[in-house]
């Protein structure tokens, strides 16, 4: 029951990124009705942002094993 | 058992009150997007986190006699001061639409709407109960507030970049300089370091604010983490130290970029320096975590 209340609260947390992307482009090209192929800019920022998020967690966790086994 | 080893209930007044005001922040964010709740959401986010983590259990205050729970009407009355809030936010600026600046209002009175969203959550608990509370978990609540205030202050970094572009403009140019023949430094809202195969202008994505973003995320998944064994004034304090790390780092990077991109590596730094950026502010935030993660450890004798 906790890690299902802490999943919703994590859900929750996407708000601000539901609101923001109901007022962005969402991406299809609505006169060909063809998605646009290339990737924009804060899509490229995400995944930089999510790539380094992963490398900073993974060194974390690491380091953190380190320490407790010293 | 001590109160102490016990974890926390489910039901207890300490966690549904917290879990209610997260729910109504999301709903106000959903709402009325204009009262830009993300702040708060995340503040509660991390006070309910936190004391999950340390798994105390609250005593009930002695001198609240319906502190055995959240009642109904104070519920009510929550969610009525929730749905006034977004009513009146709506109505004084209906058009306004996240991601954009709200030019009519006041900078100040606008975060000062946003701080509003927690004031129903007081109608939560008697003040006796909230009093224990903030007593029992005074480090979870002081961690929440520096979230609330420190989380992501976009227009406070707006406000700041006129001054700060320049500071950091000439910063840059101070440290490439001595690399760099010959090198300009021309002055304008976003400056630019002329040389003599590359030119760096300064936007508001180089200012480093995005660095400290990715810290914030980086560091409060830390806190959460090893929250029992973290010494909290230490802390606080290597938080505040690692924001300012990681602008100084931000310099750094921008300075990599004027010396090797004016010694051939012009279209190396053009193609990836946003995407190097990214892995640079990581690899600055291992390197100051390694350096601070023991000191910020409890000591066994402090345990």
């Amino acid at each position: 029951m906790k890690k299902v209340i802490l999943i919703a609260l994590l859900a929750g947390l996407t708000a601000p990124n539901l609101v923001l992307a109901q007022y962005k482009n969402d991406g299809w090209d609505h006169d060909s009705k063809r998605h646009h192929k290339e990737i924009d800019a804060d899509q490229l920022a995400g995944i930089g942002f999510g790539a380094a998020a992963l490398l900073g967690l993974a060194g974390y966790l690491i380091l953190r094993k380190r320490t407790a086994s010293a | 058992m001590t109160p102490e080893q016990q974890r926390i209930s489910l039901s207890s007044p300490v966690l549904l009150a917290l879990t209610l005001t997260f729910a109504a922040i999301a709903a106000d964010q959903l709402a009325s997007p204009n009262l830009r709740t993300t702040s708060p959401l995340w503040a509660t986010f991390c006070l309910v986190a936190l004391i999950w983590r340390r798994g105390a259990v609250v005593p009930r205050p002695q001198s609240s006699p319906q502190g055995q729970g959240v009642s109904g009407w104070r519920v009510a009355l929550f969610v009525l001061m929730h749905l006034t809030l977004v009513f009146v936010a709506r109505a004084w600026a209906p058009n306004s639409q996240p991601g954009t600046h709200i030019t009519t209002l006041n900078p100040w009175l606008l975060t000062a709407l946003k701080f509003t969203v927690l004031l129903p959550s007081a109608a939560l608990l008697p003040p006796a109960s909230w009093r224990a509370l903030v007593a029992k978990y005074r480090h979870e609540f002081a961690a929440s507030i520096v979230i609330l205030f420190t989380y992501l202050p976009r227009r406070i970094m707006d406000a700041l970049w006129p001054w700060y572009g320049q500071l950091l403009g000439r910063f840059v140019f101070l440290l490439s300089w001595p690399f760099v023949h010959p090198l300009g430094y021309v002055k304008a809202s976003f400056p630019t370091l002329t040389g003599p195969a590359l030119d760096v202008t300064i936007a508001m994505a180089c200012s480093g604010f995005d660095g400290i973003r990715l810290f914030d995320y980086l560091f409060g998944f830390v806190v959460l983490c090893d929250w029992n064994r973290l010494n909290k004034g230490r802390t606080l304090m290597a938080y505040f130290v690692g924001g300012a790390a990681m602008l100084l780092g931000n310099a750094l990077r921008i300075v990599f970029m004027v010396v090797f991109g004016n010694h051939g590596m012009e279209n190396l730094i053009a193609r990836f320096h946003v995407s190097a950026g990214w892995m640079f502010f990581s690899a600055a935030f291992l390197v100051y975590l390694a350096i601070v993660y023991r000191w910020i450890l409890l000591r066994p004798a402090q345990d």
